[in-house]
């Protein structure tokens, strides 16, 4: 049972693995994982870390056996598990981006749209969802549950099938194409509903969300500084993202302002080249570590 | 001085260590501005600067050189120094070892899980192996214990109980020493990398200058790899607030925001210190809080 100034924290132990200790690393913790690879450490006294599937730390969060765990959006709605959500991450089993719950059938399937499956067999990995979106869109069919990986089934059964998708990669491997989607998911920092009423509890969790997300962000931008002429100022503000305010102070005894700001990686590629064009000087991009607004 | 005399002396014999170390050396070295390129199995590593000439080699074996003044300067761990009585100059440290930057490795005393030593007096008589000797004899001395000390070349880890009753090893984790069943019963050493010069070097001015350039841009390196700027704003009432919480860990620059109440307030921290800080800072007040790799420290 989870005890007084130490938080159990449940750690997807599978999917969503590599790029969750990937985070919490950037998150400034040392993580040391034995060579089984069943157990995971980190160097915060204060948190115990467990590994786990999903399904059964969305389970234990809820029970209360676990304190606070990172598991899919999908997952919880799936379990109908009631935790508190305290922050979603913006990642996925393989990239810096949402996963998706889609229904997929076989290239060759006589089934062209959703309307084509009353009647039919789906093969899900999210049954209840999958049912309630048969639902929703009017339409009978009997949903069997199948365990990971689902792509293989689908495939092989020549059946259509609810998973998740990172790229579509592994659907493509399988030759099974999208028809649906269902839901976006983002794995979520939840914890168990007693443990949030810990104030010590609460605020561990708290501090460990803002450390994931502003490292999580951090991936996304990049600082920019520059120095900026007095009359240029007004334009170069006008071209700056507003998202934070840049930081403006001026060089001392110059007519010369210092500007210092984070804007999005991909805007940098165009931004850059339009600054030296307004007139900025010594534009330095560098890299971040953690953003938090 | 000759002519002669004078160009060879405008010249810095460096050594660089084979080995634990040899991985973290290249790239601190290579971080405080250095081309190294080490082919492997070449002991002559070319660098681009025209006033260095590196040696790969043992580390071992680098304090011994630096003493006698065959290298003028190098990279070696205290526990060399020590084992080879070498008198050196040392320049500063550069606290990396193979594995982490930071921590000072250990050289322990241990012993079999089910050792019937308990202390260090209990190894009266008996058999300990060490790539250490002269430190571990000191040890023994210290401890009033008489005890025959092995010389190992290595894989220490390995004799205990077969071959001999206890090790002296080197241990940066501890996780080697748990794999072969030891206990630690005891440290011996704490070890630290270091930019060591030889006496004779540090007495020409020209060297001297030159070692402490090499070591202040390396030592500059190795401090700014565990560092990190941290930059937030503040509204002018929460600033006080925001000022106590960064003050106990570096003194902040503040500046007001051109156009605005605002003020702009960085510092540095050590990279592990951000987990507590951030939130912290957060608490406070601060908002747009910004952690970056440190510039150069130098």
């Amino acid at each position: 049972m989870p005890t007084k100034n130490k938080l159990r924290l449940g750690i997807p132990g599978r999917a969503l693995r590599e790029q969750t200790i990937e985070l919490l690393q950037k998150a400034g913790y040392s993580v040391n994982i034995t060579a089984s690879g069943h157990k995971i450490t980190i160097d915060d006294p204060e948190i115990e870390c467990f590994f786990s599937k999903t399904q059964e730390l969305a389970e234990w969060v809820e029970d209360g056996m676990l304190d606070a765990a990172i598991v899919h959006k999908a997952r919880l709605l799936e379990q109908n598990i009631k935790t508190k959500e305290i922050s979603q991450l913006n990642y996925s089993n393989s990239a810096w981006h949402a996963t998706r719950v889609v229904l997929s059938v076989p290239v060759d399937s006589k089934i062209k749209s959703v309307k084509d499956l009353n009647g039919q067999e789906v093969f899900s990995r999210l049954p209840n969802l999958t049912k309630k979106f048969l639902e929703s869109q009017g339409i009978k069919a009997k949903v069997t549950k199948v365990g990971y990986p689902g792509e293989a089934k689908g495939e092989m059964f020549n059946k259509p099938l609810v998973d998740f998708t990172d790229t579509g990669r592994t659907l493509a491997e399988h030759n099974m194409k999208v028809l649906a989607e269902i839901m976006k998911t983002l794995p979520c920092l939840v914890m168990n509903l007693a443990s949030y009423q810990d104030v010590w509890k609460r605020q561990k969790t708290e501090n460990l969300a803002m450390l994931l997300t502003g490292a999580r962000l951090a991936i996304d931008m990049v600082g920019l500084m520059m120095h900026v002429p007095n009359e240029l100022m007004p334009e170069v503000l006008k071209v700056l993202p507003a998202m934070k305010k840049p930081t403006v102070t001026q060089l001392r005894g110059e007519n010369l302002f210092d500007v210092l700001t984070v804007i999005d990686k991909k805007q940098a590629r165009e931004l850059v080249p339009q600054l030296k064009k307004i007139g900025c000087t010594d534009i330095v991009e560098f890299p971040l570590e953690k953003v938090i607004i | 001085m000759s002519q002669i005399k004078e160009n060879s002396s405008r010249k810095i014999i460096f050594g660089i260590p084979t080995g634990s170390l040899q991985e973290n050396s290249l790239l601190f070295l290579r971080k405080a501005g250095f081309n190294i390129h080490a082919a492997p199995r070449v002991c002559q590593p070319k660098i681009d600067d025209s006033q260095i000439n590196c040696f790969l080699l043992r580390a071992q074996e680098i304090p011994k050189y630096v003493a006698l003044g065959k290298l003028d300067a190098g990279i070696a761990g205290t526990d060399w120094i020590l084992e080879q009585k070498a008198k050196v100059v040392e320049v500063c440290d550069l606290d990396f070892a193979k594995k982490t930057v930071g921590k000072a490795v250990k050289w322990v005393l241990a012993v079999p899980q089910n050792s019937p030593i308990k202390s260090i007096k209990d190894l009266q008589g008996k058999v300990v192996a060490s790539e250490v000797v002269n430190i571990t004899n000191a040890y023994l001395r210290k401890n009033g214990v008489k005890a025959k000390v092995e010389f190992s070349w290595g894989a220490s880890e390995a004799k205990a109980p077969l071959f001999v009753d206890a090790v002296v090893d080197i241990t940066e984790t501890g996780e080697s020493l748990k794999a072969n069943n030891l206990k630690i019963l005891d440290t011996i050493l704490e070890s630290k990398t270091k930019l060591i010069a030889s006496p004779m070097a540090w007495r020409n001015p020209w060297k001297r200058e030159k070692i402490e350039a090499i070591a202040m841009l390396v030592y500059g390196r190795v401090q700014g790899h565990q560092m990190s700027n941290i930059m937030a704003h503040s509204t002018t009432a929460n600033l006080p607030k925001i000022l106590a919480v960064v003050k106990k860990y570096d003194q902040p620059s503040v500046k007001k925001i051109a156009g605005t109440d605002y003020f702009d307030v960085s510092f540095r921290c050590k990279a592990l210190q951000a987990r507590d800080l951030l939130p912290a800072l957060k608490m406070a007040g601060a908002h747009g809080i910004v952690q970056s790799p440190a510039f150069r420290l130098d």
